[in-house]
């Protein structure tokens, strides 16, 4: 077989392999959308399940899901990005054997499966801490579980920004924060928000964690504070896959949560890749 | 050597640099004339960087380097431990190799150093932005278009804008560690001549690989190599007739 | 190590040594020419401009090294010395043939005693031939012995300037022909020092003035 054959032949198989991947994508997305789209409407969205979830809409597990969102991004932002800053910015000059650990940890920890940290909240958050099962055990270890993913990916984004950058702060008489914060953080912030909201976005779709943590099969009302506890979308699918009373009728109303939550994440994603966009133009 | 200056900048005493095991610089003597370009040469290696880099204290962002010996500016060992660093590196300031503007506007990159010192009112900021952009030779190519990214001007034109940057916070000294080197030859006879002009009224000190332009451009001229002070005399003497056999070498080419 | 600038100044060198030796040949035959009445006026003159033209195309191949190899230090005095003692040979060549002038201007039907100039004339060779060798070796102690040299020379010079103002033995066109040509001799003589002073620049970057 000459060259150009062989050639040919691999480009054919990798098109063909990326078909697949794609088409395979593809074909569940149309068949969630086909399944789905009958039940997607403001009223499903905003309406209580009823009848034994059998009818009804969905609103309480969006709302669940959100407030959810809004606390994981209020606890593990910061505190992700700040220690960030630290391990890459100002760290590095003593290397010791406790910052190597920590490194090394919070590599790992991202791989960590996360019905162990749905043990880990149910020990140290629900149990020993006495918050019990509420909103605040699971954000709180829905954190633990983002921040491994938000600090070592801001830490590369921090290590992207050129060393001749600092340098030129340094020699013009800048502190190393005055350096961080007008130099080095503004240029990997792009990267950083990116991060954020990917990790953000996984931690959504989330079941296992919050199944020991605080999540409920059917609340009539909306959490009131943060000791309640509170239905969310990716249990709720579960839910209404296997505890339903009558397969026939919830199938629809499951099919339509998959679609919400799905477009959940999908907006997520839009919006890191929107503001990622916005920062990159206004960087060149 | 050259041993008597009407007024000197910066004396170097005993100065001694060590990177983790290795021997950079090996007691470095030397002072340094106010006003006037001083150039430093040597081939790769001899430790010309890490010899100004001493003098704005900048080999400490690097790791692993340690310093003996004293360096003063005006008279004060700037190694001292009540020194204000931040101050000194406003005193002698550098510029790099390879431009590196910060990625914002021309106005925020000349600003930079201002608004670290606190000031932040805009008049302020824009007549000393102006002074500088016009000290450094850049006023009139950038004076429309302040608020662009300072990534969109050519190689010289950042290097210019970097020199500027550094002229805004009013040092007294100004080090340019082989400024040329990243640019063609039109830019590099630009920013030569822009360097004899801030030679009246700032100590420049040039760190350069290039011979010609050690020669074009300096009164005096220092030759390291391998970390010693071979030789160090007015421009025209060293080039016509070093003293030292190395030098003789290094200048006739006969190792680079 | 090999330099861009070796071969250049390999070639100055060539042009240079040849230029010397035509420089030398062309005093001798003029002195020759002169003291037998030989007539030899046009092939010194030709030469004479030869070594104008070498002049030149020395000094034109010395500044394109300058321009194109920026030499430094012993490179650059070597250099600088080239296109000054090129000058230098070029005068010889000039004054060799101010001689052969002097012969046809003041040719006569008698005979004129010109053994003064014969003497005078093999010190100033002597001389030519200690800063020729002094130039190919770039040697400056021989170089500084030129001016003892040039001093004999000029003493010679002098003595026969006295004499002649007395001397009565020869015709006023003998007379004044030997002057001349001793004058042109001296001048050569001066240029040799000036060889010298050249050569000890190149070598030790002094500037003197021997004698």
């Amino acid at each position: 077989m000459n060259k150009r054959s062989k050639e040919t032949l691999f480009f054919q198989i990798l098109r063909l392999g990326t078909y697949v991947t794609v088409s395979t994508v593809v074909a569940l997305l149309a068949y969630l959308v086909y399944m789905g789209s009958d039940m997607l409407s403001f009223s499903f969205v905003t309406s209580f399940p009823r009848e034994g979830m059998t009818a009804g809409g969905i609103y309480p597990a969006v709302v669940g899901t959100l407030y959810l969102m809004a606390l994981v991004l209020l606890l593990s932002l910061p505190l992700g990005v700040a220690a960030a800053v630290y391990l890459s910015e100002y760290a590095g000059e003593r290397e010791s054997r406790l910052v190597k650990i920590i490194r090394i940890a919070t590599a790992n920890l991202a791989g960590v499966p996360s019905i162990v940290y749905g043990l880990l909240g149910l020990g140290l958050f629900v149990l020993f801490l006495g918050f019990g099962f509420s909103l605040l055990s699971a954000s709180l270890t829905l954190s633990l579980l983002t921040l491994p993913v938000i600090i070592t990916a801001s830490v590369e984004a921090l290590k992207t920004v050129p060393h001749s950058y600092r340098e030129a702060a340094l020699a013009l008489g800048a502190t190393k924060w005055q350096t961080t914060k007008r130099v080095v953080f503004p240029h990997a912030l792009p990267g950083i928000l990116t991060a954020s909201i990917i990790g953000l976005s996984r931690a959504a779709g989330e079941t296992a964690p919050i199944m020991m943590t605080g999540v409920a099969y059917f609340l009539s009302g909306l959490p009131q504070s943060v000791i309640d506890q509170f239905m969310a979308l990716p249990f709720h699918i579960f839910a209404l896959s296997t505890q339903s009373p009558n397969p026939d009728l919830t199938r629809p109303i499951q099919f339509g949560a998959v679609l919400v939550l799905l477009l959940l994440v999908l907006s997520m994603n839009l919006v890191a890749i929107l503001l990622r966009t916005y920062y990159r133009r206004r960087l060149s | 050597m050259i041993e008597s200056f009407k007024k000197v900048k910066i004396e170097v005493r005993a100065l001694n640099v060590w990177f983790y095991k290795k021997h950079v610089l090996k007691d470095i003597s030397m002072r340094f004339r106010t006003n006037g370009v001083t150039s430093i040469m040597g081939p790769s290696g001899c430790g010309k960087t890490t010899l100004i880099r001493s003098l704005n204290r900048m080999n400490e962002v690097l790791k692993g380097s340690r310093t003996e010996g004293e360096v003063l500016v005006d008279g004060e060992n700037v190694y001292d431990s009540d020194i204000d660093v931040f101050e000194l590196r406003r005193r002698v300031g550098m510029v790099f190799q390879k431009p590196n503007p910060f990625p914002k506007s021309i106005f925020e990159n000349v600003a930079f150093g201002l608004r670290i010192q606190g000031m932040n009112e805009r008049d302020q900021l824009e007549e000393r932005i102006m002074v500088s952009l016009r000290r450094a030779g850049l006023w009139d190519e950038v004076k429309d278009r302040m608020d662009e990214s300072a990534l969109t001007l050519s190689g010289g034109q950042q290097q210019r804008l970097c020199i500027a940057r550094a002229l805004a916070v009013e040092p007294e000294v100004i080090l340019m560690d082989e400024p040329t080197s990243a640019l063609d030859p039109a830019a590099t006879a630009r920013i030569e001549t822009l360097i004899r002009e801030l030679a009246k009224d700032y100590t420049v000190v040039i760190v350069t690989h290039n011979m010609q332009q050690a020669a074009r451009v300096s009164d005096l001229t220092a030759f390291l190599y391998i970390g010693e002070l071979i030789e160090y005399s007015p421009t025209p003497d060293i080039f016509e007739n070093p003293q030292n056999v190395l030098t003789e070498k290094y200048i006739t080419g006969e190792f680079g | 190590m090999a330099r861009l600038l070796d071969p250049g100044l390999e070639t100055l060198a060539q042009m240079f040594s040849k230029m010397g030796k035509l420089a030398r040949t062309t005093v001798s035959d003029a002195l020759s020419s002169f003291i037998h009445r030989k007539h030899m006026q046009k092939k010194i003159k030709a030469n004479s401009d030869v070594l104008l033209e070498l002049g030149v195309e020395i000094e034109g191949k010395a500044v394109e090294l300058l321009a194109r190899y920026q030499p430094m230090a012993k490179d650059l005095r070597l250099i600088k010395s080239y296109i000054k003692i090129s000058y230098d040979y070029s005068r010889l060549g000039r004054y060799a043939h101010e001689i052969t002038v002097t012969e046809e201007v003041f040719e006569e039907r008698e005979p004129c005693d010109r053994t003064f100039i014969e003497e005078m004339g093999s010190k100033v060779l002597a001389l030519i031939d200690t800063s020729l060798e002094a130039v190919a070796r770039m040697d400056s102690d021989l170089a500084r012995k030129l001016s003892e040299k040039d001093d004999e020379v000029d003493d010679m010079y002098h003595r026969y300037l006295e004499e002649s103002l007395t001397e009565r033995k020869y015709s006023m066109p003998c007379l004044v022909g030997n002057l001349f040509a001793a004058r042109h001799l001296e001048r050569i003589a001066d240029h040799c020092v000036y060889m010298g002073e050249s050569v000890i620049y190149a070598v030790t970057a002094e500037r003197v003035v021997l004698g």
